[in-house]
């Protein structure tokens, strides 16, 4: 009988710096066992201090600039930036908490075929944020951090990072 | 030490400047990054931004963090059980796109360890019975159940 081995996939695993990087890292256990390539958006000028970071162990880290929905110029470097990256990495598997940047890897994970997967960060206790109202068109799978923002068409409430 | 850090992206000077203005009188040792700054804090010993290794060690050392109500410094508290003063960012002062920090302060209230101050006046508060305060619930470095089993379960699909 032929043994079956469950293959490595790899994962692109998309946030901007802050909070949604700190809730990104938490939920790395979910997929540290297949090949991982972390994508941060963070100022410039701070960029190097994430590649230097033990935050995620094992996998690499590439940096691409921050931008949020006031800034559209910085928006369309950074898609730019992700099209490159996936153009390169072919992720068998997306995955985001936010915020822009999450959205725009989303998209392009699932115009390429990929599983794509949006947790909505924690922070968003009253109502999702906008890229994750965006993002769950896009999403395979689509959570929020808390059970009263649960809907039956998605967002799903499958518990918290913490 | 006290540590204060409003993040790396935004300044918030309100918090800041409360801060500042209680370690002068209180002859207090703050370290603090504050962001791209318009108000130099003058008693305090702040900076745009200190790198992540730094900030883990000072974090670690301080006996109270005061921070923005940013998810990412109140889990780093609630992982090291650090008591943490933390005030939201409101867009009205242009402090943030949306007030969802407000919303989380409100529900990271109710975690011990958590102290929550709404506006400048509450900070005052929180700042005065600042040797009382101590760490409290306590989180692990990593995410785990549910949370993880429907995001492996769909990479495994």
């Amino acid at each position: 009988m032929r043994v079956q081995k469950k293959a490595k996939k790899r994962v692109l695993a998309v946030s901007s710096s802050g909070g949604h990087w700190a809730e990104l890292v938490r939920l790395s256990p979910a997929f540290a066992n297949h090949d991982v390539i972390f994508v941060i958006a963070t100022p410039k000028e701070y960029a190097d201090a994430y590649n230097l970071s033990d935050y995620a162990k094992g996998g690499k880290i590439i940096t691409i600039n921050d931008a949020n929905r006031w800034d559209k110029v910085g928006l369309i470097q950074m898609l730019i930036q992700l099209i490159r990256i996936f153009i390169q990495v072919r992720p068998d598997v997306v995955i985001s908490t936010g915020a822009a940047s999450g959205f725009f890897a989303v998209c392009l994970g699932k115009l390429l075929r990929a599983k794509t997967i949006w947790v909505d960060s924690i922070a968003n206790a009253e109502q999702l944020s906008m890229s994750g109202q965006l993002a769950g068109k896009y999403a395979d799978l689509w959570l929020t951090q808390w059970p009263h923002l649960e809907r039956n068409v998605g967002p799903y409430y499958r518990g918290d990072v913490l | 030490m006290i540590f204060l850090t409003v993040g790396s992206q935004l300044p918030f000077e309100r918090l800041v400047r409360v801060v500042d203005e209680w370690a002068a009188v209180n002859n207090q040792k703050v370290q603090a990054q504050i962001g791209k700054s318009q108000y130099q804090p003058k008693y305090i010993k702040g900076v745009d931004f200190i790198q992540p290794r730094q900030y883990d060690k000072l974090f670690k050392k301080a006996r109270v963090v005061i921070a923005h109500a940013g998810t990412g410094v109140i889990m780093n508290a609630l992982e090291l059980q650090k008591p943490i003063i933390v005030m939201p960012r409101q867009e009205k002062f242009l402090e943030h796109r949306n007030d969802h920090q407000m919303a989380t302060a409100i529900r990271f209230k109710e975690l011990l360890g958590v102290y929550v101050a709404m506006n400048e006046e509450e900070l005052g508060n929180w700042l005065g019975k600042i040797n009382e305060l101590k760490g409290g619930y306590k989180i692990q470095p990593y995410a785990s159940g549910k949370i993880l089993e429907a995001i492996t379960e769909l990479i495994n699909a």
